[in-house]
């Protein structure tokens, strides 16, 4: 069946939504990343709310808010993934999802900071911490495959894991409140 | 709930263990709590980021991190692969002889190295780099318990406060940048290369190459007083000399060791005698090394004593009132003419001077601590690499044969075709017979037997997130077997990642013979054609840029 293609610009480049998405799309996929709880799972949504963006992109009005307009989007697909039965299954009750909806941060410049910070604080990570990041993140293994990797016991790598995410998450509290001027 | 209990239920979360009651609990909080929503979407946020940075460091550095390829028990093969029969860039053209001439000078080696022997269990360094396994830990969505001793895993923040090795701090970044390197007194010849090159075996070989640099970094060729400043991706023969001042750099060895220099060193590079082992001339300054097994005896030699592994990570520093060797993982000879010590994982030694026996070996705490300090956060040398560096496996790069739905004239600035980037342009559109616009490139290959995976060095530069990509294989007899695929989204947009193929199927899985019937498992030595191709839902175009594409094999 003939899929139905979006306007081009036409300049026959992207469009201005395109362009948009692209320049969030960090954020974009936080935000999914929020709502499915599961990376692989995000970066499949983010696809479809991409092409929905390329479909509908002669509605999104220049200099109106892209994320607000771009989260609509993103929430219904979040939805439609879940009632299509895929293997990441809804983590909240649809009450607490909308409640993560309304709450979500919406400040590009705020996640630019994060990732920058975030970027930092990995170059100082102990390497074993590291390394658990990468095979967990990079590689997408499990608690049982790192540990297997590694020669460690499945709960050992747990830990190891909470424990990088937290140094991280404090080292990078620390390197916000210190470019906010936060005593 | 308290803030370390809000945590740990979004890590069971995250890592797929949350039980319904941890559940229930965690629905509770977020529904009545505006402050732990705000907490959540920032640990989510961070996930979310932190899967973004470490796939694009891992993209970046994947296929010439050589280290990283020995940590996944495979070494790498550098093969140039079948000219194609396709006109090529000129800029490329003047690559294809620099190329040539390094992937000679890479594949060549001794019988020594391709048949060293294994390590003892307790002296090898894990295959994934890590040390030593923490203590038991407690339940899933349980508080953590405290990190096994001796693991530390907190990122620090800021320097040190006790400088890596010895007792002396290191120059901070804002010392006078006129300060001169730390030299120590050299006796006449006891490294098999003086620091001033002679004595050293006959340059030209590489053996190594500049890996990852930060700051001004300075290599003086052979027995060449000139000190000039080195780039990334710059080979380094026997007897080049190297040093850092307010910089640091990492040396990637052909036989996949590393050598992190740190800032204010001086040394000088060369190979145990009768061998093609390294042999790093420390006249100042500090190193830390990772060891890959077929450099067994990898030594530092210092004019105080020298340090030869054994199957090791180690840390040499000088300073003019000695030296300290410091072992990591593994262990390592510490001598001098008047006696040796041999050194376990997480001892150290003081060598004052060569008539002078080792002194006490001591045991040391948060080694890995304190070398992440300055051996991690090297940036990518991707950007700068010269162009021999970028184009040695292809041959002059990616001159991709044309096929309908492909074009290679993408454009290019100036500078990209100094730096030997090259782009792949692929035009995916409708075509008969596949359900979705598609558009591939192919290139030549050849495989052989133990080839354990391929990786495509790719950067997304007109990016469509709905995009995905696909690489086959085509057979002599022209079967096709798809191999992988994956989403545009994976890759990091403006920035390097790796795509890695792997050439096992995974267990208990079969590839799908994409244009003949069955499923099946190709043979490798039939293989003579790698396709990229990428497919969208719309038509469009995605442009690429590829670098260089290394074949991993087994070891």
């Amino acid at each position: 069946m003939e899929e139905e293609r979006p306007a081009p610009a036409p300049d026959g480049g992207p469009t201005h939504a395109q362009r948009e998405f692209l320049r969030h799309v960090s954020l974009i996929r936080g935000f999914l990343v929020g709502l499915l709880a599961d990376l692989d799972a995000a970066d499949d949504v983010l696809q479809e709310v991409f092409v929905t963006v390329s479909e509908k992109a002669a509605e999104f009005e220049p200099g109106s808010d892209f994320l607000a307009w771009v989260r609509t989007i993103a929430r219904l697909k979040v939805f439609e993934h879940w009632r299509a039965g895929t293997r990441a299954p809804r983590p909240f009750a649809p009450e607490v999802i909308e409640a993560l909806v309304e709450s979500a941060p919406a400040d590009e410049q705020d996640f630019s900071e994060l990732i920058e910070a975030l970027r930092q604080c990995l170059g100082v990570l102990a390497r074993v911490a590291r390394r658990i990041l990468e095979l967990r993140y990079t590689g997408r293994l499990g608690s049982r495959e790192i540990a297997a990797r590694i020669g460690w016991r499945p709960a050992a790598v747990d830990v190891a894991l909470s424990k990088a995410r937290r140094a991280l998450r404090d080292c990078v509290r620390r390197k916000l409140g210190l470019a906010r001027g936060e005593p | 709930m308290n803030e370390t209990r809000f945590l740990d239920l979004l890590d069971a979360l995250l890592d797929r263990r949350l039980s319904e009651s941890d559940r229930t609990e965690i629905e509770q909080a977020l529904a009545e709590s505006a402050e732990q929503r705000r907490m959540y979407w920032e640990y989510m946020l961070q996930h979310s980021a932190l899967a973004e940075l470490l796939k694009e460091e891992a993209g970046a550095t994947l296929s010439r991190a050589w280290p990283a390829a020995r940590r996944a028990s495979c070494s790498v093969g550098r093969r140039p692969l079948a000219r194609p029969g396709v006109a090529i860039p000129l800029a490329a053209a003047a690559a294809i002889v620099a190329g040539v001439l390094l992937a000679w000078a890479m594949q060549e080696r001794p019988p020594d190295i391709a048949e060293a022997e294994p390590r003892s269990a307790s002296a090898a360094p894990r295959a994934d780099g890590t040390s030593a396994p923490p203590a038991p830990a407690q339940g899933a969505a349980e508080s953590p318990p405290a990190p096994p001793e001796g693991m530390p895993l907190a990122a620090e923040d800021g320097p040190p406060e006790t400088t890596p090795l010895g007792s002396g701090a290191p120059p901070s970044p804002g010392e006078s940048s006129g300060a001169e390197t730390r030299v120590a007194s050299v006796p006449a010849s006891p490294l098999g290369v003086r620091p001033d090159g002679e004595g050293a075996p006959t340059p030209g070989g590489h053996v190594a190459y500049l890996d990852a640099l930060e700051g001004d970094v300075e290599l003086a060729r052979g027995g060449s007083g000139a000190w000039v400043q080195a780039v990334a991706g710059a080979p380094i023969s026997s007897g080049d000399r190297l040093r850092t001042k307010l910089s640091r750099a990492r040396v990637a060895f052909e036989s996949g060791s590393a050598l992190y220099v740190n800032r204010w060193t001086t040394l000088a590079l060369s190979a145990v005698e009768g061998t093609r082992t390294p042999l790093v001339g420390l006249v100042g300054g500090e190193v830390y090394v990772e060891v890959s097994p077929a450099d067994r005896g990898f030594a530092v030699e210092t004019p105080h004593g020298r340090a030869v592994d054994l199957g090791t990570r180690f840390a040499v520093e000088v300073k003019p009132a000695g030296t300290t060797v410091v072992v990591v993982e593994g262990s390592v000879r510490a001598s001098t003419d008047a006696g040796e010590a041999e050194l376990m994982a997480n001892q150290e030694v003081f060598l004052v001077g060569r008539a002078s026996r080792p002194g006490r070996v001591r045991t040391v705490k948060e080694l890995d601590n304190r070398l992440a300090a300055w051996t991690a956060g090297f940036k990518s040398p991707v950007a700068k690499a010269p162009l021999w560096r970028l184009v040695d496996d292809f041959e002059g790069g990616m001159t991709w044969r044309e096929v309908p739905g492909l074009d290679i004239v993408c454009e290019l600035t100036e500078q990209d075709r100094r730096s030997g980037r090259f782009c792949l342009k692929l035009v995916y559109e409708a075509r008969e017979n596949r359900p979705k616009p598609y558009g591939f490139a192919e290139r030549a290959i050849k495989l052989r037997e133990g080839d354990r995976s391929i990786v495509f060095h790719v950067r997304p530069i007109v990016w469509r997130p709905d995009a995905r990509w696909m690489v086959h294989l085509k057979e002599r007899d022209g079967d096709v077997w798809a191999l992988s695929e994956g989403s545009m989204v994976k890759l990091a947009q403006q920035s390097w990642s790796a795509i890695q193929v792997d050439l096992e199927p995974p267990k208990g899985r079969k590839f799908t013979r994409t244009e003949a019937a069955g499923d099946g498992w190709f043979e490798p030595s039939s293989v003579e054609t790698i396709l990229l191709g990428v497919f969208g839902r719309q038509k469009g175009i995605t442009e690429l840029h590829v670098d260089d594409v290394l074949i991993l094999q087994k070891q």
